[in-house]
């Protein structure tokens, strides 16, 4: 609010403050901050917030990287407010073929957040553009609204990975028990993003997707691996651990041993393994215990 | 190169192994070649090794291997080929080539605005000064936004083929000098203006001049198109070139000085250097040393204990173009500010090799790197390539040194590194060497690129503080490959085997007794983070050997977080 009196006395000079809230240069940091601070205040003042906001959102168009991850930083500061903006001018891809005002715009709003991005966002997942697309379900992940859902499960089997990892991280955020069967198939992408998204998914659902996981680790697919590791996330227990163990993948067994807590099971796991270098680390993740232990 | 191929696969197979540590494989470990739009200056080797990360130690392996196993008339139109050119050897008298090249040169030009090289200069000049403002600093922004645009433009109007075919056909011609040599009458002793001492032959052409110095010393005060000097301690006072530059010196301990665009500069021109024997120094001031610019310029000296100095854009140095230093036996010492010792920036291969000896390649402290500290600076060398982000690719600089006890000092920026859609390397096949650099260094990959730095023997030290020593960052590849001897890592943080936003950063250590210390344990020796909802790949392999770390031990696998893998096999 003082920032704002001290401005009134002056005339708004949007373009000095974006300048300086945007500069990288090491020797003008305390102006840089100031500035930043200023651009977010008059972004929620009640009179300035619409010709702040208007100048900004003119600004995504900026080829600067430092330029589009402080513009993502003062909107995503200024919060839910400065949507609308953000909005209006949702369908200009930009000035040339890279269509950096519409990825800009897809990833703020995403930082933004909330149920009121999915249908302004929700009408790029099947852009021409793979970046597009991959943009719009990372916003419609971030927006947490489970109104999202229709739109995300569109982009699991996109021809992309990198869009299906958005699709998947999307889904992750709001999966619920009817997910499962899309999360499972999940593991089996080859790209590990999708792996990793599914499995977030999986754990998010907590008990709910126990059976499931079971079921995987109980295999002798690669994906044990995840299923592994996300039973020992959700709930680890020696019926897990014994399931790991019992895998002929070392680097299944080495979940289990980096992640049981039991020193006594260690030990047992100590005397049934062969491997010397699992060896090494179940007597070294025992050490840890006992170290922590004593603190 | 079958050895090679041996050597690449048992390593590779390590890799995949550890991989599994973090539910990856060697297929995860790709980046894609179209995040931005591609501009017409990309090398296809970039995209390719993008696609295929892994390989870029190939890549750099088999260019070392001609670069050392190939003559310099072979090596030129080889690395033409990287631009999609066919380039063939004319074998023609040495008069003829120079009328020819000549000819090739002007044509080569005849659609290029002439302010293009203006354009070009300005972009890679940096102020060793603070900027003063903010204002100022925005404003320089803008207009360096728009000599990039015109730079994109009309870089397009030289035609390649013809400058490229131009340096080949000279370089061949010089380097076989001693046939046309047999071939004339020389005239004297006697003295000429522009040539203190005597000399043995002078002609004109309508191309230029070509003048013999005898086995004296020899003072060349003017610049002459062609000069064979058949030994003596000469001096060369060199001059910027106009279309072609031709110096070959049989013997002596000789001193080449000159300012900008000299020694080897071929900065819209065609300028090559040859040295056969004796120690000497080379002291230019910027664009030169082995600097292609629009042109070609090589610059070889085949023995002796000599110096190289220079500042910026020197010393194995190209741009839309390509420039060579080779030394061959001596040890050396390189010292430059920027843009030097093996490096490349848009359309531009720059390399700088080194034979045999105990060499120093020094980049001295010049120009602050005002955005990040105001204590480092920026090198920007030594097995560098830079591209003009977003707007155009970088090239492929490397550094290539094959045997003595070597010692590379850079800052931020240096040492097999790369930023933007290029390859930095730096290929060390001997001797103890030690590398000291601050920040993105020793094999770094800073934004959609790749920065590989491999060192086959010998016990090394590697320093540097931060994104460094195998750390890729944002979409880029950062590798750090050792193949043998007792070796010490030091570093601060985010280092050795770590990728950072969607990087991928990989350090492999085959043999020897090595140790890897680092300040903070949280983000080094094998971590990946998590960003743009997925991970970041960090790799640290030791394959074999007694070996210290501070987030690992010997016989031991670990991991940071969930994409990142450290992995001692013995």
């Amino acid at each position: 609010m003082v920032i704002i009196l001290l401005l009134i006395s002056q005339p708004l000079d949007l373009e000095r403050l974006y300048n300086s809230a945007t500069t990288l240069l090491v020797q003008f940091q305390e102006e840089q901050k100031a500035s930043f601070d200023s651009l977010i205040e008059l972004g929620q003042d009640s009179v300035y917030a619409d010709t702040t906001l208007a100048y900004l959102v003119e600004q995504f168009d900026t080829k600067s990287a430092i330029e589009r991850h402080r513009l993502k930083d003062i909107f995503k500061a200024i919060g839910p407010g400065a949507i609308s903006a953000i909005t209006m001018r949702i369908d200009e891809r930009g000035k040339d073929v890279e269509d950096r005002r519409l990825k800009q715009s897809l990833w703020v709003l995403g930082e933004i957040g909330g149920d009121s991005i999915v249908k302004p966002v929700g009408r790029f997942i099947s852009d021409s553009s793979w970046s597009i697309r991959s943009g719009a379900f990372t916003a419609l992940g971030k927006s947490k609204s489970s109104g999202a859902h229709g739109l995300i499960i569109q982009g699991l089997d996109d021809s992309i990975a990198v869009v299906r990892k958005s699709a998947y991280y999307a889904l992750s955020q709001i999966a619920s028990e009817k997910d499962i069967r899309f999360l499972v198939q999940g593991l089996d992408d080859p790209y590990y993003g999708v792996r990793y998204a599914a499995l977030h998914g999986l754990v998010m659902m907590d008990s709910l997707a126990y059976d499931a996981l079971t079921d995987i680790a109980r295999s002798s697919g690669y994906n044990a691996f995840y299923a592994i590791k996300g039973l020992c996330t959700i709930g680890p227990s020696s019926e897990v651990w014994g399931i790991g163990v019992q895998n002929r993948s070392e680097q299944v067994r080495f979940l289990v041993y980096s992640m049981c807590e039991e020193v006594a099971a260690l030990r047992g796991y100590l005397e049934q393994e062969d491997n010397k270098i699992l060896r090494n680390c179940i007597q070294r993740r025992i050490g840890e215990i006992e170290s922590q232990v004593d603190k | 190169m079958i050895v090679v191929l041996l050597i690449i696969q048992s390593w590779t197979a390590y890799l995949d192994t550890s991989l599994q540590y973090i539910g990856l494989n060697q297929a995860d470990l790709t980046f894609r070649n179209d995040y931005t739009v591609r501009d017409p200056y990309r090398f296809a080797i970039v995209d390719s090794l993008l696609s295929h990360p892994i390989n870029a130690s190939t890549f750099v392996t088999t260019l070392d291997s001609i670069f050392w196993n190939c003559s310099e008339n072979y090596l030129i139109p080889h690395l033409c080929s990287w631009y999609g050119l066919r380039i063939r050897m004319k074998k023609t008298n040495f008069e003829e080539v120079c009328a020819h090249a000549a000819q090739d040169i002007v044509h080569a030009f005849s659609e290029t605005p002439s302010e293009l090289g203006d354009v070009v200069e300005e972009l890679t000049t940096f102020s060793p000064d603070l900027t003063t403002s903010i204002d100022e600093d925005k404003a320089r922004e803008r207009h360096q936004d728009s000599l990039v645009q015109y730079m994109k433009e009309n870089a397009a109007t030289v035609d390649y083929e013809r400058l490229f075919q131009a340096g080949v056909n000279l370089l061949f011609a010089a380097t076989h000098y001693e046939v046309w040599l047999n071939d004339i009458s020389l005239q004297g002793p006697y003295r000429m203006p522009g040539v203190e001492g005597t000399i043995l032959y002078s002609a004109n052409y309508e191309w230029g001049d070509i003048v013999i110095g005898d086995t004296g010393a020899n003072h060349y005060t003017q610049e002459f198109t062609v000069v064979i000097d058949l030994g003596g301690d000469d001096v060369y006072s060199c001059k910027e070139p106009d279309m072609i530059s031709i110096i070959i010196d049989k013997a002596g301990d000789d001193q080449y000085i000159g300012g900008d665009h000299t020694i080897g500069a071929g900065v819209w021109a065609v300028s090559i250097v040859i040295d056969e024997q004796g120690d000497d120094s080379y002291k230019a001031g910027s664009y030169s040393l082995g600097c292609g610019v629009f042109g070609i310029g090589i610059l070889i000296d085949k023995t002796g204990n000599d110096t190289y100095f220079g500042d910026t854009f020197t010393q194995g140095a190209g741009g839309f173009g390509i420039g060579v230093l080779k030394d061959g036996t001596g040890n050396d010492v390189y010292e430059g500010a920027l843009y030097a010792q093996g490096f490349a920036s848009t359309y531009g291969i720059g390399i700088l090799g080194d034979e045999t000896g105990n060499d120093m390649f020094i980049i001295r402290e010049k120009y602050i790197d005002e955005i990040r500290y105001l204590d480092h600076y920026l090198s920007l060398s030594q097995g560098f390539a830079m591209g003009f982000r977003p707007d155009l690719s970088a090239g492929i600089g490397m550094l290539l040194d094959r045997a003595g006890n070597d010692y590379y000092l850079g800052d931020i920026f240096a040492q097999g590194s790369s930023y933007w859609y290029g390859i930095g390397g730096i290929v060390e096949s001997g001797g103890n060497d030690t590398y000291v650099a601050y920040q993105y260094a020793q094999g770094a990959g800073t934004h959609i690129t790749i920065g590989v730095l491999v060192d086959k023997a010998g016990n090394d030290n590697y320093v540097s503080k931060g994104v460094s020593q195998g750390c890729g960052h944002d979409l880029a590849l950062g590798m750090l490959l050792d193949h043998a001897g007792d070796d010490s890592y030091v570093a601060f943080d985010l280092s050795q085997g770590a990728g950072n936003a969607n990087g991928i950063g990989i350090l492999i250590d085959e043999k020897g007794d090595d140790s890897y210390s680092v300040k903070r344990s949280h983000n080094t020796q094998g971590y990946g983070n998590f960003r743009r909802e997925y991970g970041s790949v960090g790799v640290l392999i030791d394959i074999r050997g007694d070996d210290i770390y501070r987030n690992g031990e010997n016989s031991c696998v670990w991991t940071s977080g969930k994409y990142g893998v450290g992995m001692d096999y013995e």
